[in-house]
């Protein structure tokens, strides 16, 4: 999960790392208030936990209260790389001598924590990364010793940061580490990290990404920080919402006619590429992992089917760990409800292929709601895409 | 041959009171894996199909022997089970489980590197020696004994591909299931390496994904020291940027991971890179 921005920096305040003076606001007139209490020219920053928001024009600054009203107005309740504006960040607009960019994430490969820094803060890493490669500092974490002072104070010395600001900029990436371990984080990133010109560091933007593997042993944060989340009212935002809201793992939604449901990662991918490779078009993939239940199956149909755009579904289920009979048993509950509910007819069409555990089993099921299963996953195909009106 | 399990490997499975481990345990039993313990804290002295279960892995150990075990344990305590078994001599380690907290997971994957034990996964389907035995929860109808050993992040793409071996009348020494990633234990390099010293895989086929630069690395790996035939499948080759396919690991980000990017590594390194399924046996019956 990734945080909201002005979440990220409430909890960098909590552990100690210095962020603009600001707040949220819901309304123009909120945002005009709030930088009339700054009384000093402000920026204003939409809320949506997605990169790339200053050149999407989510990110606009202000003189005072009036112009802040303003521009508040042009970002709120627009929607921003599909993401809607519900509410912005007012703060302090910094007055900037040196732009750092710090970063503390997992590196996958080296199993270990790394930190990352530069002194080309302010575009994104991986531009950092191949314009300025030499100007990038990366220190591994290693068991036992973990982070230890003298790291810090390289990587601090290495990026650039002279005399006494190296200890500030040194307890920084020790509080950085401190969030990833506490709360189970991926990704906690400063940038940029902005030495003032009155010698402060602060927290100019913030981005955390939390593990959700681990929310089991954060439960209390992640309630807290959902509780912002407005549930979203119609169409595709609604339609992922539902998706999340029934743990589907991967529900994602493109531009065409057919929907693809798959109970492996691979199957489903190998799926969606010949699918398109024999000239069909994907409006709605969806992906059940090793763990499907029936109801799990029965949603992620229901939830492809409200989509109008749908004409046919391609279920693809190749089961080691998922049993057929259970999966089976989804389907027909859907089928079973939709054709009462609509006079016999099945729309949209259903093509199921089917193999694995518990296939015989999984068949003879289906057979009984007058579905049938391909074994070969391109006959499958051939036919949902036919269905769909051909390539 | 076959790599890492066979007929004699002495199997445990943890968590096999539960409805999936004691589901599993029985079609591993019925395959001829030699599955000679269990293991579910607080359930010791109970049998499951006949197989006595223990408090402790190191008990089992001790009582039964065990090379390898194969891990039922949910997520948030699957990787102190992880623990269990390396810390109790268990060479190789076969863990099921998703969501598996990412730093719990380094932690156990450095010492597994310390202990020289082989981890397989988080978030696999485990391995399969057809005919001989299997660590892992394949539908086991698709898989036939024989000479192409097969390695692939996603498990369910493995049964796919086994099965049109299969059907091609082309059997299997091993397939390995890695996981989806972000983070693995054993890699692609590891298990082909293993392929090209086994004297019964004739053939290696590789079943890759996008994210990540696993199959970039495995490239350069079959370039300087794999002589056998080697097959490819990379999966996502019109996946939309910035989405996740499915596997944690499986996303394209700022143009990176891409299907594209793989396959011109892999066919640069001499692997023969198809674009579905059906194309590998017909691809390996062309170059073998």
């Amino acid at each position: 999960m990734r945080l909201h921005e002005f979440q990220a920096k409430e909890m960098f305040a909590e552990y100690g790392i210095t962020t603009p003076r600001g707040k949220v606001a819901h309304s123009p007139e909120e945002a005009g208030r709030i930088a009339a209490e700054i009384g000093a020219p402000v920026a204003l920053k939409a809320q949506v936990p997605v990169g790339g928001r200053g050149l999407a024009g989510g990110i606009k600054f202000a003189d005072d209260s009036d112009e802040a009203e303003e521009a508040a107005s042009l970002i709120l309740g627009e929607s921003l790389r599909n993401e809607d504006v519900n509410f912005l960040l007012v703060e302090e607009k910094l007055d900037i001598e040196t732009e750092y960019y710090l970063g503390v994430t997992i590196d996958y490969r080296r199993k270990c924590p790394v930190v990352i820094a530069s002194s080309r803060g302010g575009m994104d890493i991986e531009r950092i990364a191949s314009e300025f490669p030499d100007h990038i500092i990366k220190e591994e974490i290693r068991p036992p010793l973990g982070l230890t002072d003298f790291q810090t104070r390289r990587i601090a010395k290495k990026a650039g940061v002279v005399g006494r600001n190296q200890r500030h900029f040194a307890a920084t990436v020790k509080n950085l580490y401190s969030i990833l371990r506490s709360v189970d984080a991926t990704l906690v990133e400063i940038n940029p990290l902005v030495l003032t010109t009155d010698n402060q560091f602060i927290a100019a933007d913030a981005k955390i990404t939390l593990d959700d593997n681990a929310s089991f042993r954060h439960r209390e944060l992640y309630s807290r920080l959902k509780s912002i989340e407005k549930r979203p009212s119609e169409g595709k935002n609604l339609r992922k919402a539902l998706a999340e809201e029934a743990e589907i793992p991967t529900y994602i939604e493109l531009s065409g006619n057919l929907g693809i449901i798959s109970d492996g990662a691979g199957t489903g991918m190998s799926t969606f590429d010949l699918t398109k490779d024999f000239g069909g078009k994907v409006e709605a993939y969806c992906e059940l992992g090793g763990k499907a239940t029936p109801d799990l199956i029965e949603k992620a149909l229901e939830i492809i089917a409200s989509n109008q755009e749908v004409a046919v579904i391609l279920i693809n289920l190749i089961g080691g760990l998922n049993r057929m009979d259970e999966m089976a048993q989804g389907i027909t509950s859907f089928v079973d409800k939709r054709k009462e509910t609509r006079d016999g007819e099945l729309k949209p069409a259903i093509v199921v292929r089917m193999s694995g555990t518990l296939e015989d089993e999984g068949r003879e099921i289906l057979g009984n709601s007058g579905v049938t299963a391909f074994d070969n996953i391109y006959d499958a195909i051939e036919r949902a895409v036919d269905l769909a009106g051909g390539s | 041959m076959c790599i890492l399990a066979d007929r004699d490997t002495r199997v445990i499975i943890q968590g096999i009171t539960g409805t999936v481990g004691s589901f599993q345990a029985k079609v591993m039993l019925d395959y001829g894996t030699n599955v000679v313990a269990g293991v579910t804290p607080g359930k010791g002295g109970q049998e499951i199909h006949g197989i006595p279960v223990y408090d402790l892995v190191e008990d089992a150990v001790r009582d039964r022997g065990g090379d390898a075990t194969l891990i039922f344990v949910p997520g948030p305590f699957a990787a102190d089970a992880t623990l269990e078994a390396i810390e109790a001599g268990v060479g190789l380690a076969v863990l099921t489980a998703e969501g598996v907290p990412l730093l719990d997971m380094m932690t156990v994957m450095n010492r597994a590197a310390e202990k020289g034990a082989w981890l397989i996964g988080p978030d696999t389907a485990g391995l399969i020696s057809p005919g001989r035995c299997k660590v892992g929860v394949h539908p086991h109808r698709l898989f036939m004994e024989g000479g192409i050993g097969v390695v692939s992040k996603s498990g369910a793409l493995s049964y796919e591909v086994s099965k049109a071996l299969t059907d091609a009348g082309m059997g299997q020494s091993t397939v390995i299931g890695i996981g989806g990633g972000p983070m693995w234990g054993l890699t692609q390099v590891d298990a082909i390496g293993m392929f090209e010293k086994d004297d019964e895989t004739e053939g290696i086929v590789l079943l890759g994904e996008i994210g990540g630069t696993m199959e970039e690395e495995a490239a350069e790996y079959i370039e300087k020291n794999v002589s056998k035939p080697v097959v490819s499948l990379i999966v996502g080759r019109h996946a939309p940027e910035g989405e996740r396919m499915g596997h944690a690991g499986a996303i394209i980000q700022h143009g990176r991971g891409l299907a594209a990017g793989k396959i011109e590594a892999l066919r640069s390194a001499g692997v023969h890179v198809v674009d579905g399924p059906r194309d590998v046996p017909i691809m390996l019956k062309e170059v073998m």
